[in-house]
């Protein structure tokens, strides 16, 4: 008898179901004539409005933005999904977002983007504590609201939404310098990425430091897992090869981060082990510091560190460990420093000191700032190109992003196009740098500006250097 | 030979943070029952009051390190007072995981006061080394041990012949008979809480000297739990000796394992606690030290 | 059967019964009817207001659904059998590893072999592309078969230890997620999860069902509701049985029920292989519908959710666990919404900007939560119910 309840109970429910998804199809329809659709990525048809000549259907108002700059302008919104207080690149996220948001603050005030003003509002910036989960239930929260996305910290984690992204047509604007962006068939179409690869990094990383150590010398790797230190130690490898530079004593990969409950004892051993002239260390700023601590109280003082760009964070400029990393820190950045020479990074600098800058909260110059801020200026040209076709659709946004050409970058970078091969576009210079703490960002180059290795130049850049 | 002596110096150091943080464990599990999942918490917020002092305020190491005693043990008397006296008599499955809400709760404040970069600690060992019959030492480390083994010391002291000790022992013993005979089991449990966070303070201290602290110091605190597991949850012999165990297991793992057993991947050194742990309950469900249980129904 | 005063109980089989009256049976069918309703877009309107989910709240509780069974299997061992596991993320992460393992796209790379001189195919991820059919029950009996591995350990074990011990597997069984690579895809890159397809029917697509369009969401709603569903009823009738008395019978006083002549052991064993049944289950569901699964994912904060999820809820009941299951899912939602109230205006919407920020209060909230229910509701969200059932049963007279 018990058993014929639970039956009749899940008949019924599936009956129910039925009735109930009639009902619902039925307002869809007579929704889907006078409203925007809602994200809901499986729905295929889009609506679209004329507000003047411009043609647009979700994250675009003709009406202005709330508090808007510009009272006649539309409204463009874009999303954020990035990592604000718990995760492990808290540090870098907040920043970030800061100078994001600074950036459209500034557009917005020149007047805006030909009638738009763009903003991001609070409740499209979305908290992932770097987490792959949290971040798709974000972009579930603001796939029905914005035009594109300003910022996606994380390479794994957005390609666990570029599915989703690719159904509603959203282009965003990575926080990764992974290879892969390049390619369009990685999803690069959609992803609007800024400044060198991690994997030309590297190479540029390497070829450098072999001009300045004597010939001979040895080396080894630490480096986190994933594309990061995938990439990197990819780009490294390759240089090494090419520079019969031998191979490395020793790869510690995937070397654990310590937010993920790893500790730098292991790397610290294994360095000491073999006393290689040269650490490549692609991980985290803590890591960096607490492996270069380790190694030089553990008796082996001569040597040298190579480290990626997220290795370095200003703040590692108070601590204890700074004269030690004056002496021994060698780091590559896919862009000039904190006071760069160059119209944009003067803009940088003046809209930080008016809206970032803040002694009590440890707020200063930073190398994720000035990040934040040079990854808008695809999605700013995009923008306006979009806006001059007079169709803001998130389709045709998308389109436009698969062959968007003459994006400038104000001299931080030069100008760069996303149409034709990787091998013909990719940005392959990148600056070398030393810890010093006279300079604001705790870096000085040393690269005499911006440095390509001859193999990175003459790299043949078909594929991704590293897929996971 | 020289590298096993070196290893062997750094697991010593790495136990002495340990035991710090284990002895806090054991401190309140004596005489309170309670299995504290909130010492992470307090250790991150011990470290934050020296480096808010050292850093912020700008006064010298040693005054804000009396000062972050004092507020440590504050700390530890307001969870106790507010959180965990309504809690007297409930199941310890109850407490225990009400003191994992604690911890949420406790870290959410300590990070936001600690912000999201490094933090100096401004103690004055820094990277400073000192050379002793050939073996390269930092000073962080004789200094971790130094105050592990004061601390201990003067624990065991006070134990023994303090009034306040012997209170506490009496209640740890058995509550109402402690009651009965005049001690204030209100105040044993409010000193055990202070005490142990004040020894997690230590715990942080040590773990952020040298480079800094940042909101990864954590993880430390719930390696100290093995360490007590390991020990037996009731004696401070047991967690010294635990830590010991568990210190030189990590640090011979962390030196030797990517030489001889690459195959069990990078980062094992961090699991090898556990799996000590694992071990050690296989023969004695209540660790080495622990005091097994009599069961009557 | 039921004659006479109502909420008379003279029999044990009505006292045992999934539904004690006639009155439980229409609320439930009311609260299948409403949520089924909602979940599929509709909305019912209640005279002061209407209630309706929009596409975001859908995901939440898709969600809490597949949430829900992972919650009642830890009630089973937590709840039920009174043996606290802090290690139900680990269960979860097996599930959901098996899952991908079964279902999912293997992928192979051609690499440069140094000691051969010659490229070869390594490979990256290993992968089955097998139907939901194989995979879901699949991920469900690998997550029982370590619950059974596991179990001589924790049935050797009493209280602390256990908690402790389970602490300590979360732990293990991460770093096996971090570094077997081919399966899980590594730390910080995991893998795709497989696509939702039983027997050639997508879950995961938009497709006509009985003459009507149904997007991906409302599937995967149905979905998860039927699941949840069947889950549920049998965690109940489990309750009830044999098994559900000896398991309630550990918990209150172990070594009395060993001398009433159950055996310990095996019981806790069946307990531990029950639970991490439906932690498996719903561990592959939960990921495959977020799209990536990740190794680091299954760490202890995974577990303290689920633990809190059974507190907040109800201890040792179905609905308790799904209430909790539901609440904890819902907190982010709920305090962006509460930040939008005047009275909450000092939570700081702007990002990363201030404290406390929704982030912090989310987490403080949840502290809090487990902290408050623990000390003045132990019977969670279910003794609430209760007590407001009470009130109104007894009105006016209620004192």
């Amino acid at each position: 008898m018990k058993s014929r309840w639970l039956l009749s109970l899940v008949a019924l429910s599936l009956v129910i179901a039925a009735c109930g998804g009639n009902g619902e199809t039925t307002t869809t329809t007579a929704a889907s004539g006078t409203t925007t659709t809602q994200g809901g990525g499986d729905d295929t048809t889009t609506t679209t409005e004329g507000s003047g000549d411009i043609q647009y259907d979700v994250g675009v108002t003709p009406a202005p933005c709330d508090d808007a700059v510009n009272d006649g302008n539309g409204c463009i919104y874009l999303g954020i999904i990035s990592d604000l207080t718990t995760g492990p690149f808290a540090a870098l996220g907040v920043p970030l977002t800061a100078a994001q948001r600074d950036f459209w603050n500034e557009v917005n005030e020149d007047g805006g983007l030909d009638g738009f003003d763009v903003i991001i509002r609070d409740e499209d910036v979305i908290d992932a504590h770097y987490n792959a989960e949290d971040h798709a239930a974000g972009y579930e929260q603001i796939r029905g609201r914005v035009l594109a996305l300003a910022q996606t910290l994380g390479t794994p984690q957005t390609q666990g939404i570029l599915d989703r992204m690719a159904e509603d047509n959203v282009v965003g604007a990575p926080a990764t310098w992974w290879s892969g962006w390049n390619f369009a068939e990685e999803g690069g179409d959609l992803i609007l990425e800024s400044g060198a690869s991690y994997c030309f990094e590297g190479m540029n990383g390497m070829a450098f430091m072999a001009s300045q150590l004597p010939e001979g010398f040895t080396w080894g790797m630490v480096r986190f897992p994933g594309d990061y230190g995938g990439d990197y130690g990819s780009g490294v490898e390759i240089a090494a090869s090419q520079l019969g530079l031998g191979d490395p004593l020793f790869d510690l990969y995937p070397f654990v981060p310590i937010s993920a409950g790893g500790s730098v004892d292991e790397a610290v051993a294994t360095i000491l082990q073999h006393k290689p002239t040269l650490i490549v260390v692609v991980s985290g700023p803590v890591e960096m510091a607490q492996i270069a601590a380790g190694v030089y109280q553990g008796g082996h003082q001569q040597f040298q560190i190579l480290g990626a760009s997220p290795t370095w964070n200003v703040a590692l400029k108070g601590s204890e460990a700074m004269p030690l990393l004056e002496g021994v820190y060698k780091g590559t950045t896919p862009w000039g420093g904190w006071d760069t020479d160059a119209p944009g990074h003067e803009a940088m600098r003046a809209s930080a000191e008016e809206n970032w800058f803040d002694a009590s909260q440890n707020r200063g110059p930073s190398g994720a700032y000035s990040a934040g801020w040079t990854w808008q200026y695809p999605i700013k040209a995009l923008l306006e190109q979009a806006i001059a076709s007079g169709d803001l659709t998130r389709a045709n946004v998308a389109a436009i992003a698969a062959e968007l050409e003459g994006v400038d970058y104000q001299g931080i970078l030069p100008e760069r196009s996303y149409a034709g091969t990787a091998n013909d576009n990719a940005v392959r210079h990148s600056f070398i740098m030393k810890a010093d703490a006279a300079s604001a960002d705790g870096l000085t180059n040393i690269s005499n500006g911006a440095f390509t290795a001859d193999i990175t130049a003459n790299f043949p850049f078909e594929a991704p250097c590293f897929t996971n | 030979m020289t590298q096993l002596i070196q290893t062997l110096i750094n697991g010593v150091s790495l136990a002495a943070i340990y035991a710090l943080v284990a002895v806090g464990f054991v401190i309140i599990f004596k005489s309170t029952q309670v299995l504290n999942f909130a010492q992470p918490a307090l250790l991150l917020l011990g470290a934050l009051w020296v480096t808010y002092f050292t850093t912020v305020v700008g006064i010298n190491f040693w005054v804000s390190l009396i000062i972050a005693i004092a507020l440590s043990a504050a700390t530890g008397v307001f969870v106790e007072r507010t959180a965990l006296r309504p809690m007297v008599g409930k199941p310890i499955f109850a407490v225990a995981i009400m003191t994992i809400g604690l911890n949420t709760m406790l870290t959410v404040f300590a990070l936001a006061g600690l912000g999201i970069d490094l933090r100096p600690i401004g103690e004055p060992w820094g990277l400073k080394t000192i050379e002793f019959a050939g073996f390269v030492i930092a000073q962080r480390q004789v200094a971790a041990l130094v105050t592990a083994v004061v601390l201990t010391s003067a624990l065991l002291v006070f134990f023994k012949y303090s009034r306040m000790g012997l209170a506490m022992r009496a209640a740890a013993f058995d509550q109402e008979v402690a009651l009965t005979q005049g001690v204030s089991v209100a105040a044993v449990f409010a000193l055990s809480w202070a005490l142990s966070a004040v020894f997690a303070m230590f715990g942080g201290v040590f773990v952020g000297a040298g480079v800094g602290i940042d909101r990864t110091a954590a993880v430390t605190a719930l390696k100290a739990l093995p360490v007590v597991i390991v020990g037996g949850l009731d004696s401070i012999g047991g967690a010294l000796v635990g830590a010991l165990i568990i210190g030189i297991a990590e640090t011979l793992t962390s030196t030797y394992q990517q030489q001889f057993l690459p195959q069990l991947g990078t980062g094992f050194a961090q699991v090898v606690p556990y799996l000590v742990m694992f071990v050690v309950l296989l023969v004695r469900p209540t660790g080495l030290f622990g005091t097994e249980e009599v069961e009557r129904v | 059967m039921r004659l006479g005063r109502p909420g008379l109980i003279s029999d044990y089989a009505t006292d045992t019964a999934i539904f004690r009256s006639n009155v439980a049976r229409f609320w439930f069918l009311v609260l299948l009817v409403a949520t089924v309703v909602l979940g599929l877009g509709g909305s019912i309107p209640l005279g002061f207001m209407t209630l309706s989910l929009d596409g975001e709240a859908t995901f939440y509780l898709i969600t809490t659904l597949f949430a829900a069974i992972a919650a009642i299997g830890l009630n089973l061992v937590t709840g039920v059998a009174g043996q606290v596991s802090l290690g139900h993320a680990f269960f979860l992460g097996v599930g959901g590893f098996t899952a991908a393992v079964l279902g999912g796209l293997g992928e192979t790379r051609r690499v440069f072999d140094l000691a051969s001189g010659d490229f070869v195919e390594q490979v990256l991820l290993f992968g089955f592309e097998l139907d939901m059919l194989i995979w879901l029950p699949a991920a469900g009996l690998m997550a029982a078969l370590a619950g059974l591995i596991v179990a001589p350990v924790a049935f050797r074990l009493r209280g602390l230890y256990l908690a402790v011990v389970t602490l300590g597997l979360v732990f293990l069984g991460e770093h096996l997620f971090r570094e077997w690579d081919v399966v899980s895809g590594g730390v910080g890159v995991g893998r795709p999860t497989p696509p939702l397809s039983l027997l050639g029917f997508r879950f995961d697509q938009p497709s006509e069902v009985l003459g009507m369009t149904l997007d991906r969401q409302k599937k995967l709603f149905l979905l998860g509701f039927v699941l949840l569903l069947i889950f549920g009823l049998a965690a109940k009738n489990l309750m009830r049985s044999k098994i559900g008395r000896a398991l309630s019978a550990i918990r209150d006083r172990d070594l009395a029920a060993s001398m009433m002549g159950i055996d310990l052991s095996r019981y806790k064993t069946v307990a531990f292989v029950i639970s991490s049944f439906f932690a498996g289950v719903a561990g592959a569901l939960i990921y495959t519908v977020i799209g990536r699964i990740l190794p680091e994912s299954f760490n202890l904060l995974l577990s303290v959710e689920y633990i809190a999820m059974i507190l907040i809820g109800g201890v040792a009941t179905v609905s308790g666990a799904v209430m909790g299951a539901a609440f904890i899912t819902f907190l982010p939602l709920i305090v962006r919404t509460l930040a939008g109230f005047p009275l909450f205006g000092f939570i700081s919407t702007s990002p990363g900007g201030g404290f406390p920020t929704v982030a912090h209060i989310e987490e403080i909230l949840f502290g809090l939560l487990i902290v408050v229910f623990l000390i003045f509701e132990p019977l969670g969200l279910y003794g609430i119910w209760i007590r407001i059932r009470n009130y109104w049963k007894a009105w006016p007279f209620s004192y």
